[in-house]
């Protein structure tokens, strides 16, 4: 089938090739007279010897005929004319000689003399005709042709030839006649007299020339009829002929055209190569050419690196679509900027740029391309040169204003907002205060994670703007230890809560629930398998990211016990086993395989995490740690790529019991997004590393409760009592929020506890009774009984229920806490209150919340500043200083 | 091609020399022009073929094969044209390549026009094809002719044949089967 296909496609265009026509084309005549002028040369070369005798005889006697024309006195005419007849007859001649063979050119050489006589009087004969009449001339004239055709055409076959010898010996002996050059001398001035040294004379159309010396004189060799051209830089170029009689050139030199006006170009960013510095790659027209595509996107396929070129068809046509590797997006606004000869021009009018005539194509990518080009290049540049740039000198002027135009539509970046512009964050709406009497209950899932804070410490330490959606607040207070009791009891947590006033609006209340994490000693803790997910892709060879990352590992590798099993994945364009489950005792081993990674390729974050999960759970330990570290800057573009189809496949690969950790690098361009869903989903937890120190501390000192679980899916229902609360909120936990009915369902997933670990949540409370601006009361219910109205639970102000799972176990627990109705005057609050709520104030400030009217940092610095207690690590102090910062 | 002319071409008669040129030249122009792109490099070889035809004429020794002997030259110079310029291992990197019509209007081509799409083949891929298909040479013997492996020559005259089917789609809407 597919060879039959093959010869039919061959057949065709054999069909096609053989009933094409040949018809003249265009140039044949030209060609034609090359052929004969390669033939005249060749047969100069090689036939002369043969012909010379004949030749010269020829001449001497096209010469006597000649002169002896010359003593008549009607010879001006016979001079000419022998040419204009020998063409009429020749084509007639030629044509009736078809058939008669010419014979050998020798023997008409042999005849010449009798064929001279001939053919004299042949174009005497032909001249007395035209001298008489022209129309007998005409009849007559074919008459004699026919008649004397032989000897006709081969009269003008000698003619032809005596002619070319003719010519040649003139020549021969007009070159010893003519001078052989001569030497031109002069001085060059300028218009003032001065001499000028190092002017360029130059002999036109070859490459002999001289320069003028100090005193502006100059010597040169020429023929007669030569000119010579004098340049200079600043003057205009002059000519002078030379002739037969000139010995001495004087040439006075004219100043040139001054530059009338320099324009000043604002934000010149010289756009070099190593001016730029970096993700720059460089394409030149002679590499651009080798490829015999004439569209441009096309040629440029194969050519430079880190460009993705695809051909995209609709019903249109085609097109092709460039895109620069890390920078592509489904909405289609990751679109390049192509800028021919420093003018923006349109994916369309791109296409239709002829490659050929591209001297230089660069390509910009990330922040150099940005800072360049502006918001309209944070994507990328392809930058275009055309070869006949510079000598459209004036044209490019026009065209800058243009340019100009869009500086100011898009104005340069720097580089932290280029790096915002590049890392993603889940945008979300913070919590609005809800009714109690309509909507008395709420539930969330708790969250122990605390990348927020860190990530929002990296902004601020780099005195950048912190993006309102990386602001989590429950990951900042959460970051923070407070003081509540180990768990006495079977359950594996303590619950406390404290209401007192609202910093920030004396008017509400604020309630706090505090979950402390049963502290399991080292020695029972179960034997943990760890497999390590390292993204060792190309975007991770930033000193902040796989260098931490090493260090981080490293910190980890000293908190395992030696039954502990480790074992290491890595992915970038491929995904592969570094290390072989190995126990913890070896770590030097470890250490070694850790110290061998390095950062090249693309990112299969997708594939990388299923063969991270088949390690894991090809080494299950049962009723151990079994666990996987997933270090990345989030970015994945191999694969499964979308947070959709992350978030299925975590999913999925959660039921086998493997709790995840992710650990989040780097800046630039992070996804915070992505590692939240994988961490969020996957049974797991997620700390963001921006140094060491906090790998340290999340790693290290926190190892226990950062690496074992001691509850999973604890979620937090609060039923709040209209008899005291008229509206509530939520401080944080926005993407941790269930819904009311998920509570009692074991199959929803939420956040996990871990060894240790302390979990603070915040309600910001209106109680009955108090006008706030931020609620509303409106009407009662009709239908609805308000069943709160009797006494039975008046002291109450809230009921609190906790459901949890043990971490093998699919059964939730449920544990239920009664609040006392009474608020604690705040001045009498708990440090760890006070110091809770400074940090959720300083969120909501940072988060710009509308909720919130008083912003002072002065008062969240006293807040925060009472509340410092138990900070034998800094990080409170810490924290103030940040909020010093951010004025 | 008459006889008479060919014996005077030996004795190089130079308006014989026309008259064959006139009668030659256009077929010898279609033979270039399947093997080269450029209309310098057409006119080129083209000098180049009737000069050596010219001086080499009394090499000839069947006068009636003289067509034939005149187009073997051209095509042999033709390839030695090629053999200097083209790389005939590169074919790789066009193949994806899909130029588009001139002006998108004009889709419908007149059939003679099919050969124009030659044009669009790699210089490599053009030339084995043209060999293959029009000439009819075997493998073996384009790949002595260019001094390329065998393998090349079938692989290369694979990238044009899907080449060929992709833009005779794009430029007649119509499958070749």
């Amino acid at each position: 089938m597919e060879s039959q296909n093959n010869k039919n496609i061959d057949n065709y265009f054999k069909k096609i090739s053989e009933e094409t026509q040949p018809e003249n084309f265009q140039g044949m005549e030209n060609i034609w007279n090359r052929v004969e002028k390669k033939l005249d040369k060749k047969e100069k070369k090689q036939a002369f010897p043969l012909w010379k005798y004949a030749g010269i005889a020829a001449s001497i006697i096209i010469l006597v005929g000649v002169g002896s024309l010359f003593i008549k006195n009607d010879s001006s005419n016979i001079i000419q004319s022998p040419e204009n007849n020998i063409v009429t007859i020749e084509e007639d001649s030629i044509k009736e000689d078809i058939d008669t063979p010419v014979e050998d050119h020798q023997i008409v050489f042999e005849d010449i003399n009798q064929k001279e006589e001939n053919n004299e009087n042949k174009v005497a004969t032909e001249i007395r005709k035209n001298e008489d009449t022209a129309k007998e001339s005409f009849n007559t004239g074919t008459a004699v042709s026919e008649i004397e055709s032989e000897s006709i055409s081969e009269s003008i076959v000698l003619e032809e030839e005596s002619d070319q010898n003719l010519n040649t010996v003139i020549a021969e002996k007009g070159a010893e006649n003519i001078d052989s050059g001569k030497t031109i001398s002069g001085t060059v001035t300028d218009d003032t007299g001065l001499p000028l040294p190092g002017v360029n004379v130059l002999v036109k159309n070859t490459s002999t020339g001289t320069q003028t010396d100090f005193d502006g004189k100059y010597n040169i060799n020429v023929y007669a009829g030569q000119t010579l051209v004098f340049s200079y830089v600043g003057f205009e170029t002059k000519e002078k002929v030379v002739t037969t009689s000139t010995t001495i050139i004087d040439v006075e030199m004219e100043a040139g055209e001054e530059l009338n006006q320099v324009v000043v170009t604002a934000h010149s960013v010289k756009r070099e190569k190593k001016a730029l510095g970096y993700a720059v790659s460089e394409v030149s027209s002679e590499r651009l050419n080798r490829s015999s595509r004439e569209e441009l996107p096309k040629a440029l396929s194969g050519k430079t690196s880190g460009v993705i070129i695809s051909n995209e068809e609709n019903e249109q046509g085609s097109y092709t679509q460039i895109n620069i590797r890390g920078y592509l997006s489904v909405d289609n606004n990751h679109k390049l900027l192509y800028v021919l000869d420093g003018k923006p021009i349109t994916q369309e009018e791109l296409q239709k740029v002829n490659s050929k005539k591209i001297k230089n194509i660069s390509l910009l990518k990330g922040f150099a391309a940005a800072k360049a080009y502006g918001r309209m290049g944070r994507n990328g540049v392809v930058v275009l040169e055309t070869k006949n740039q510079k000598n459209n000198t004036e044209k490019t002027i026009g065209d800058s204003i243009s340019f100009e135009n869009i500086l100011k539509l898009y104005p340069p970046l720097d580089q932290q907002s280029y790096d915002k512009d590049n890392e993603s964050y889940e945008s979300f709406i913070e919590n609005p205060f809800e009714g109690a009497s309509y909507n008395p209950v709420s539930t969330f899932s708790i969250d122990v994670d605390n990348a927020s804070y860190t990530n929002i410490r990296r902004f601020i330490n780099n005195g950048q703007f912190v993006p309102k959606d990386a602001v989590r607040i429950e990951e900042m207070i959460n970051f923070f230890k407070y003081d509540y009791p180990q768990p006495k009891s079977k359950h594996p947590f303590t619950i406390n809560t404290e209401y007192s006033d609202a910093p920030w609006n004396s008017n509400h209340k604020l309630l706090r629930i505090g979950l402390q994490g049963k502290e399991i000693p080292t020695d029972i803790l179960p034997k943990s398998n760890f497999v390590f997910l390292v993204d060792v892709s190309g975007s991770m060879s930033a000193a902040n990211k796989l260098p931490l990352l090493k260090g981080s590992m490293k910190i980890l590798l000293d908190e395992l016990r030696e039954d502990d099993m480790v074992s290491i994945v890595y992915y970038a364009n491929n995904v592969g086993v570094l290390l072989k489950p190995t126990k913890a005792s070896q770590k030097e081993r470890i250490a070694e395989v850790i110290d061998g990674l390095h950062a090249s390729g693309g990112t299969s974050g997708g594939a990388g995490i299923e063969l991270a999960y088949e390690m894991a759970e090809k080494n299950f330990i049962k009723g151990g740690n079994n666990r996987i570290i997933l270090a990345t800057d989030g970015d994945f573009n191999i694969g499964k790529s979308s947070d959709k189809e992350m978030l299925k496949l975590i999913e999925e690969k959660r039921k086998s019991g493997v709790y995840l950790t992710c650990l989040g690098y780097g800046m630039g361009n992070y996804k915070d997004s992505k590692m939240e869903i994988l961490a969020d989903k996957g049974n797991g937890n997620y700390a963001y590393i921006d140094n060491i120190q906090e790998a340290n501390r999340f790693l290290g000192k926190e190892f226990k409760g950062s690496m074992f679980t001691i509850a999973k899916d604890v979620k937090i229902q609060i039923e709040f009592n209209p008899n005291h609360v008229q509206a509530y909120r939520l401080i944080g936990y926005e993407n941790r929020k269930l819904r009311n009915e998920d509570f009692t369902n074991d199959a929803i997933d939420a956040g996990e506890l871990g060894s240790g670990h302390t979990v603070t949540a915040l309600y910001e409370i209106i109680p009955v009774g108090v006008k706030s601006k931020f609620y509303e009361n409106d009407q009662d219910l009709k239908y609805t009984q308000n069943t709160s109205k009797s006494n039975e639970f008046a002291d109450e102000l809230a009921t609190v229920k906790f459901r949890y799972k043990k971490p093998d176990e699919k059964k939730s627990i449920e544990m239920v806490h009664p609040i006392s109705k009474t608020p604690v005057n705040h001045s009498k609050a708990s440090k760890d209150f006070k110091f809770a709520s400074a940090v959720a104030w300083f969120g909501l400030k940072l988060r710009d919340s509308e909720l919130v009217t008083n912003k002072d940092s002065k008062e969240i610095l006293k807040l925060a500043r009472e509340g410092i207690n138990n900070d034998t690590d800094g990080y409170k102090a810490e924290f103030i200083r940040l909020v010093e910062s951010v004025k | 091609m008459e006889e008479n002319l060919i014996i005077q071409c030996k004795k190089m008669h130079r308006p014989s020399q026309k008259r064959v040129y006139e009668l030659l030249a256009p077929k010898l122009y279609l033979t270039c022009k399947r093997y080269l792109k450029k209309e310098e490099d057409i006119e080129d070889t083209l000098t180049e073929a009737f000069f050596t035809i010219f001086t080499k004429i009394e090499q000839l020794k069947e006068n009636l094969a003289f067509e034939g002997w005149a187009r073997k030259i051209t095509v042999n110079l033709c390839l030695l044209h090629l053999k200097r310029n083209v790389n005939f291992n590169l074919y790789l990197e066009d193949v994806s390549q899909q130029p588009l019509a001139e002006n998108s209007n004009e889709t419908l081509l007149e059939e003679q026009d099919l050969l124009k799409l030659l044009n669009y083949l790699p210089e490599g891929a053009k030339t084995v094809f043209v060999l293959f298909a029009i000439e009819g040479y075997s493998h073996k013997e384009i790949a002595y002719k260019l001094n390329i492996s065998e393998g090349t020559s079938k692989s290369q005259l694979n990238v044009s044949r899907t080449k060929l089917k992709e833009l005779i789609e794009v430029y007649y809407n119509q499958k070749v089967s």
